[in-house]
């Protein structure tokens, strides 16, 4: 299973893609609240970014429960770990 | 044939007519595009990927096409309406466009976000409560014959008693006469491009 770090290094480049200038330094800390255009329609363009990158698909139930980005990294270690 | 035309029943991707069926997936798909031309026109997908990907949404649970029922028959399908739990709503929009951003390509990723964020602001926001109709349309061959009425008329049916909610284009003014025949009132004064109507329920 990937770590913690691994996958925060592969979330950024995600991100920096979405966010553009806007964009800020991950932490498994970070919340929507700390991009202002971290917006709905940001949050699913962000999960599809994920799904491609790790080859896993969410639920779109699973998506709004998202708090953090820790909590986004905890979602792709379960998917990644029962094979997608 | 009207009477044929007349004959509604719940659909849905999974299930016969519908299952293993693409052709007509594809047709109730293209009717639910024509249904707002204006908001599929701005995505950067190709029709018929998106009449697809639709067809495939059709009757399917938390999709803004949870509660489907179609006019006419497998082989001559007249008409499409759509329904979801109105308080069910945001959700829903954001699993269609999780759906449909799945479909589209990296590079054309900021312009689809932009495209949705730019309509998003001309549809009037509704919160409320009873069934929220996502969706209408009449085939052209079918048109004039009470078929969206008919439509219409289910969702009533279905919301039993709850308020009903739409969205209609302001300058549709065939569809507002419609609407407001079937007791839908406009929700506010507010000048989006896309209007908010209601129809309570019983108090």
């Amino acid at each position: 299973m990937k770590s913690d770090a691994e996958i925060l290094s592969e979330l950024q480049p995600i991100f920096d893609d979405i966010f553009g200038d806007e964009s800020v330094t991950l932490t498994p800390e970070t919340t929507s609240d700390d991009v202002a255009t971290w917006d709905s329609v940001a949050h699913v363009s962000l999960i599809v970014g994920v799904e491609k990158q790790f080859d896993i698909m969410f639920d779109p139930d699973e998506i709004m429960e998202m708090a953090n980005v820790g909590a986004l990294i905890e979602a792709i270690q379960t998917k990644t770990a029962n094979g997608g | 044939m009207a009477g044929d035309r007349l004959a509604i029943s719940a659909v849905a991707a999974n299930e016969l007519p519908l299952l293993g069926n693409d052709a007509l997936k594809s047709a109730l798909g293209g009717m639910l595009t024509a249904a707002v031309p204006h908001f599929y026109a701005l995505l950067p997908l190709e029709s018929s990927l998106l009449h697809r990907a639709l067809g495939d949404s059709i009757g399917t649970a938390g999709s803004e096409f949870a509660n489907a029922f179609m006019a006419g028959d497998a082989d001559n399908p007249a008409g499409i309406v759509t329904s979801l739990a109105a308080a069910g709503l945001a959700r829903a929009q954001q699993a269609s466009t999780l759906m449909l951003m799945r479909h589209v390509d990296r590079g054309d990723m900021a312009a689809f976000r932009s495209a949705i964020g730019t309509y998003s602001e001309t549809v009037e926001p509704i919160d409320g409560s009873g069934q929220y109709l996502s969706r209408i349309a009449v085939a052209p061959a079918a048109r004039g014959q009470g078929v969206g009425r008919a439509l219409v008329e289910r969702i009533v049916s279905l919301a039993a008693g709850g308020d009903v909610w739409l969205h209609v284009a302001f300058d549709n003014s065939a569809a507002i006469r419609l609407y407001e025949s079937l007791g839908f009132e406009f929700a506010s004064e507010a000048p989006y491009s896309s209007r908010a109507m209601r129809r309570a329920g019983r108090a």
